[in-house]
């Protein structure tokens, strides 16, 4: 393990390589995830967002997609929808990096925020997200495709006290 | 080898919401046209004249034709109506050099 990963826009060809990416991703949650039906990620959906020009990914030495990050339109708001780094290339600041590239991104499209489910406790979620400026929603006042989009995360089996919105205003 | 061409952009927003729409729709075209951001946005300091505007981009291409194409494209297209009202845009084609450079 070398060179921080670089990141990049995505391209069509990366997309097949991404749902194994998050599904190692979430073996980092061990137990915590045991009951969650996690939402998989669609090679056909990551090209739409490839050619949209709202997918990222970090690649290795050899440009590889190592993780990648995700967004669509929410509310109005950039909406993280994925960001995943590979458990053997992750505390090299990919996740960082790609964080960043998004909220670039909202600024460059002009949004007013970008906006996200994560988990309230996990090191790299929550606590991970505030260090780049995101604060918690309170879960009662959300805007309406948010709501929707927590309540479905809940009925996949999240913990509903540890799943939250938090959001970045750019 | 073909020259590079460039798209240099000069744009004034006006309405952002709208002006979302297009930043969402022109990336279809550039892909297809093989473009890349150069310049896009960015700090910028004007060392001569006036009628600046906020948001600076330059976009390489291939080649001229390709530049040419990529506007011209229904894809391209579709972005500039999104964009309708919601911008004030300077929007210059021009051919790369790759001749002798000072020495």
């Amino acid at each position: 393990m070398t060179a921080a990963p670089k990141i990049r826009p995505a391209r069509e060809e990366d997309c097949p390589a991404l749902p194994a990416i998050k599904s190692d991703a979430a073996r980092a949650f061990g137990d915590l995830r045991r009951d969650v039906a996690a939402r998989p990620v669609s090679v056909e959906a990551m090209a739409v967002l490839a050619a949209e020009g709202t997918l990222w990914v970090a690649a290795d030495e050899t440009d590889a997609p190592v993780g990648f990050a995700a967004a669509t339109m929410l509310d109005g708001t950039l909406f993280l929808a994925d960001l995943h780094v590979r458990p053997d290339a992750a505390r090299r600041g990919a996740g960082r990096a790609l964080l960043r590239r998004v909220i670039d991104h909202g600024r460059w499209a002009f949004f007013p925020a970008v906006t996200l489910l994560t988990d309230r406790l996990v090191p790299w979620n929550a606590p991970f997200y505030a260090t780049e400026g995101f604060v918690m929603l309170d879960a009662l006042r959300l805007p309406p495709q948010l709501a929707e989009k927590l309540a479905s995360d809940l009925a996949r089996g999240h913990d509903p006290s540890r799943r939250t919105a938090m959001a970045k205003r750019l | 080898m073909d020259k590079k061409a460039y798209w240099v952009a000069r744009v004034e927003v006006t309405n952002m919401e709208a002006y979302q729409g297009y930043v969402a729709k022109n990336a279809a075209a550039f892909k297809k046209f093989g473009a890349r951001f150069i310049v896009r946005g960015g700090p910028f300091e004007m060392l001569e004249g006036g009628g600046a505007k906020s948001r600076n981009v330059v976009i390489e291409f291939p080649n001229l034709q390709a530049a040419r194409d990529c506007w011209h494209s229904p894809e391209y297209q579709e972005a500039i109506a999104a964009r309708k009202g919601a911008a004030l845009v300077d929007l210059m084609l021009i051919e790369g050099y790759d001749g002798p450079q000072p020495a």
